[in-house]
């Protein structure tokens, strides 16, 4: 008889092969110490709600203990919510983290494993987890393996900004910690009774002094005391008539935080008015 | 008294387990990792950032041969030139390597490449590959850790987005940028601004770029030319229609997802420049990635 294994009668299926009762190695690689902790940390600009971890531990003596955590989460878009959970040893078999964020690209979380600390703490020794959640989507160890914050799809977002901005551009900044890749926007141009033809222009930039990095204007030139609304989108090929155009955007535009979209008009005369702008954008918690 | 492989029988024998049937061992465990590292091996960390210097962090769990756990942090700044990546020693001891996380605190995403290996012997002077523990982006938002981080290339995800300003080339020359060896360009984006002298000519412009052996394999013109005393805004996008609009600006499609590798020429060619004729406001929209 095989060393560890016990009398035959535990084992129906044999004896071809038969499986060992005793001496038993622990079934994870993942072993927690005696000065070990669980870190569980959310970034999200736009969900405050709970996030749940569900663990399986297995304890030095065999028993199998379940363990469940919530954590109540902020949307901020510079703090994170953090929970710090010292830890006895033993064998992690699994971990589940999940929020109730509406879609994909809301809620970033990471759940690390490192000695000691506090929730201070920067350094990661060993990420379990790392992902985007969702009320349907969650992350389980030992089997997602962590994705990048800027991997896959994002959170489709409508920003809808102010109007008006009379005889100015109108800009939009993309907000801190964010990443946007822009699908589509759309802007209502008034022109005033000054004689003149304006021409419809988008100016995207990093910000910077003098940067020009992208502009796309519009192909018809627009009279005095009109109204027409202007779309841009990947892939589109200009059509226009009195009260509409569409005109192309660069595929995949990615921005960064800081990076600025500016409306406006060649010839812009006094009295002109720039609608607020409204964009659909693929949102990331990321730089 | 000797242990055994359910403890020791004094304080905490078998009696105490909680299952009927099954028994786990308790000493003489396996260690939980099948990385083990012993004298004369190397961990290397291979970092390219081409871009700018990238604070860089490593923390390891190590698993001694006694079975502690024990933390190693390892922290620095780096930059690198062209395709040749930093190489640093990192300390290492004999046991069992359970986990290891790359990060960086002040750079963006994907802005530099990083991998963790073990090798034998000598380090940064043996050119053999050892074991590769992780590779990929690495970025300020998320981490990569062994051994849970699939190894990626540096194409495997985004890049990394730049605004790339160019030197003015002063009056009466074209535009000219080469890619800077150790990266490659998806080109967003090219726009500048052309202020022509008083000398009576029609400007013909086209964008060109020519591949590291100056051979075009992209030329775009504009559609119409400029004449004496304009300042013309010109941009070159992907999904831009052809136009030039009241006189101050001018545009053009370009391929979407366009590749410059390292060396790649992107210029422009005014036919007709005069001595007065300038470009300023150069500015590249690309997503930049390593590339070695």
């Amino acid at each position: 008889m095989p060393p560890g294994q016990t009398a035959g009668s535990d084992q129906p299926v044999g004896p071809t092969v038969t499986f060992r009762s005793q001496d038993i190695f622990p079934p994870t690689a993942l072993y927690v110490g005696p000065g070990d902790a669980l870190h569980f940390e959310f970034k999200t600009p736009g969900f405050t709600g709970n996030a749940t971890l569900a663990i399986r531990f297995l304890s030095p003596q065999g028993e199998i203990v379940p363990e469940f955590y919530t954590l109540a989460v902020s949307a901020s878009n510079v703090s994170n919510s953090v929970m710090h959970i010292p830890h006895a040893e033993g064998f992690i078999l699994s971990a589940v983290i999940f929020a109730g964020a509406q879609s994909r690209g809301q809620a970033f979380a990471q759940l690390l494993l490192h000695i000691g600390g506090g929730t201070g703490q920067s350094v990661h020794a060993h990420v379990l987890l790392q992902g985007y959640l969702t009320a349907y989507d969650s992350l389980a160890y030992p089997l997602s393996p962590p994705e990048s914050s800027i991997g896959g799809r994002g959170f489709p977002s409508v920003q809808i900004f102010a109007a008006p901005f009379p005889a100015n551009f109108a800009i939009v900044t993309v907000p801190l910690g964010r990443r946007w890749i822009v699908r589509g926007c759309n802007v209502r141009y008034n022109t005033s009774p000054v004689a003149g033809n304006r021409q419809i222009e988008l100016i995207i930039d990093d910000g910077g002094a003098g940067d020009n990095g992208i502009i796309a204007y519009g192909t018809m030139v627009q009279p005095a005391n009109t109204q027409v609304d202007y779309s841009w989108g990947d892939g589109l090929t200009t059509t226009s008539n009195a009260l509409f155009q569409n005109m192309g955007l660069p595929n995949e535009l990615a921005l960064l935080a800081g990076w600025r979209l500016q409306f406006g008009a060649e010839n812009m005369q006094a009295g002109d008015q720039v609608g607020g702008p409204k964009l659909l954008v693929e949102e990331f918690i990321a730089q | 008294m000797t242990p055994t492989l359910h403890g020791d029988p004094t304080d905490q024998g078998r009696d105490f387990d909680y299952n009927r049937f099954v028994e786990f061992v308790r000493n003489m465990v396996q260690p939980p990792s099948s990385v083990y590292v012993t004298r004369d091996d190397t961990l290397i960390l291979r970092l390219w950032a081409p871009i700018s210097a990238v604070a860089w962090r490593v923390s390891i769990r190590w698993q001694g041969p006694d079975g502690r756990i024990i933390p190693q942090f390892q922290s620095g700044s780096q930059s690198t030139t062209g395709a040749t990546p930093a190489v640093i020693v990192l300390s290492s001891a004999e046991g069992y390597l359970l986990s290891a996380t790359i990060e960086t605190s002040t750079t963006t995403v994907s802005c530099a490449y990083a991998s963790l290996e073990i090798i034998r012997g000598a380090g940064s002077s043996d050119q053999t590959r050892g074991h590769v523990l992780i590779c990929g982006n690495v970025g300020v938002t998320g981490a990569l850790s062994f051994p849970q981080t699939p190894n990626t290339t540096p194409y495997s995800l985004r890049g990394a987005l730049r605004v790339i300003s160019v030197a003015n080339p002063g009056a009466g020359f074209d535009v000219l940028q080469i890619v800077p060896a150790g990266v490659t360009w998806v080109i967003s984006s090219i726009s500048a601004r052309l202020t022509t002298d008083a000398n009576v000519a029609n400007r013909n412009v086209s964008l060109n770029i020519l591949d590291s052996g100056a051979t075009t394999v992209l030329r775009v013109p504009l559609n119409a030319p400029f004449t004496a005393t304009q300042v013309t805004q010109i941009t070159w996008a992907g999904d831009l229609q052809p136009l030039v609009t009241l006189g101050s600006a001018a545009s053009a499609p370009m391929p979407l997802t366009f590749r410059a590798g390292p060396g790649f020429f992107i210029d422009t060619t005014t036919q007709n420049i005069q001595v007065g004729d300038a470009y300023t406001n150069i500015r590249i929209l690309v997503e930049e990635f390593v590339n070695f």
